[in-house]
């Protein structure tokens, strides 16, 4: 679970909606990919890109398990991601847990890295930290 | 939303960054800017956000603090 965290960012609601646009695209990429087609979990993630990106880790029933971005999708998960353990404790099956990403290239920051952010903090709730509709 | 670009490391500071940096990690930067097609005071930024929130990419969405 992430931890508490009481630092206000700087960011009001944006009215861009081009932004909004790019962010919602991203997070329908990572949170609808149909399961099969994400990422299975592997030891060295090599098919994973080795860039800035968001994230989803999903499960196969229960939707999505967690979401978060990181500066590095690969390394991030070769180093062995917490919402891994969680699933392991719950006993949900390796071949049940799958990973979708989206990379973030630099032309797109800072707005669309804020609105990133708010996406991941509304999501915030359990079961690791998202709770949003999956496809049936 | 108003984005402060002022809260990110200009092109000009990450110039006088790296040359008080050790050669080897100014070329590990570099190299990471290259690999990832980011400018190197994006890259600069983001190891100092990402050392203080595991989930930040910028200063403007650091949260020091998170997932530690």
């Amino acid at each position: 679970m992430m931890s508490s965290v009481t630092h206000n960012l700087p960011y009001v609601p944006t009215n861009n909606s081009e932004i909004q646009n790019q962010a919602k695209s991203v997070l329908d990429a990572i949170a609808f990919t149909p399961f099969e087609q994400c990422q299975p979990l592997s030891r060295d993630f090599s098919d994973i890109p080795n860039s800035p990106g968001i994230y989803a880790v999903r499960h196969r029933s229960q939707g999505l398990l967690y979401i978060g971005k990181t500066k590095s999708l690969r390394g991030h998960f070769k180093g062995g991601h917490k919402s891994f353990l969680w699933a392991w404790l719950d006993q949900y099956k390796s071949e049940d847990v799958r990973i979708a990403v989206q990379t973030i290239p630099y032309s797109n920051n800072p707005a669309l890295l804020l609105e990133l952010e708010a996406i991941i903090l509304r999501a915030t709730e359990p079961p690791y930290n998202v709770q949003i509709p999956m496809e049936s | 939303m108003q984005v402060k670009l002022s809260e990110q490391i200009s092109s000009a500071d990450a110039k006088i960054i790296l040359r008080h940096l050790p050669n080897w990690i100014q070329d590990a930067l570099i190299a990471r800017a290259t690999e990832i097609d980011y400018p190197v005071e994006a890259i600069i930024e983001m190891a100092i956000a990402s050392f203080l929130d595991t989930e930040a990419l910028s200063f403007i969405d650091c949260k020091p603090g998170r997932g530690q």
